[in-house]
């Protein structure tokens, strides 16, 4: 499955100055995996070190943030679009 | 210091007040970095009283102030009840380096008289400083 992935501006560095990059996968996860695989520069603001999503990140497929889905175990179809995006929040 | 416009100031508030029981979030730009002209204001994907989260709206409000030569010089939001200073929350959310000096500007509803102050968060330290309103 192929998707478009929107980078956030920090990550566009790491992507050869793209907004917009393809990345495969089955799975928000395998599509997040894939991204890293192409950019590795990308991993230190996406990846936490337990593997799962930096906390600093939200994932959105479509305009649903996939933490209200099935997580990085959210299914992707062809074409859909993925943004990362910094979570920013407080209280 | 941080300059503001009065509407900017302003507009703030009401965004505030408008968001009221819960908090109001926003980004404040300017072309400048001490001048803050615009504010854009933001859902709070949380629908909290108590906490806030900017969501895609805020990203997309990013790149189009980028495309007018405008650069986030702060993410805005409300205290319904307490006063006008980082939360702990505040604070340890202020590490995420994806807005890397940002100020934390705060619109207090606490008492009738809004109240707006403004800090920079490094690690634990908080340092406040002066809002000071100019006419444009």
């Amino acid at each position: 499955m192929s998707v478009t992935v929107r980078l956030p501006t920090i990550m566009r560095s790491h992507a050869g100055g793209q907004s917009e990059v393809k990345a495969e996968g089955a799975t928000i996860g395998e599509v997040v995996n894939d991204l890293v695989r192409q950019f590795p520069g990308t991993a230190t603001h996406l990846k936490a070190p337990d593997g799962g999503v930096h906390k600093f990140v939200n994932v959105y497929l479509n305009d649903e943030d996939v933490r209200y889905l099935q997580k990085l175990d959210t299914p992707v179809k062809e074409g859909d679009q993925v943004s990362i995006l910094p979570a920013v929040a407080g209280g | 210091m941080l300059h503001l416009t009065t509407e900017t100031w302003q507009a703030m508030v009401a965004h505030a007040l408008d968001g009221f029981p819960d908090e109001a979030c926003g980004l404040l730009a300017g072309a400048t970095p001490d001048q803050g002209e615009v504010f854009v204001p933001c859902a709070n994907v949380d629908r909290s009283s108590r906490s806030f989260s900017l969501g895609p709206d805020a990203w997309q409000a990013v790149d189009e102030l980028d495309g007018r030569g405008l650069a986030v010089l702060a993410v805005v939001h409300s205290h319904t009840h307490t006063e006008a200073y980082p939360s702990p929350t505040d604070v340890a959310q202020a590490a995420n380096p994806f807005i890397g000096g940002w100020r934390w500007v705060l619109v207090s509803l606490k008492r009738p008289e809004p109240v707006v102050r403004s800090y920079r968060i490094d690690g634990e330290a908080i340092d406040e400083e002066e809002v000071v309103l100019i006419d444009r």
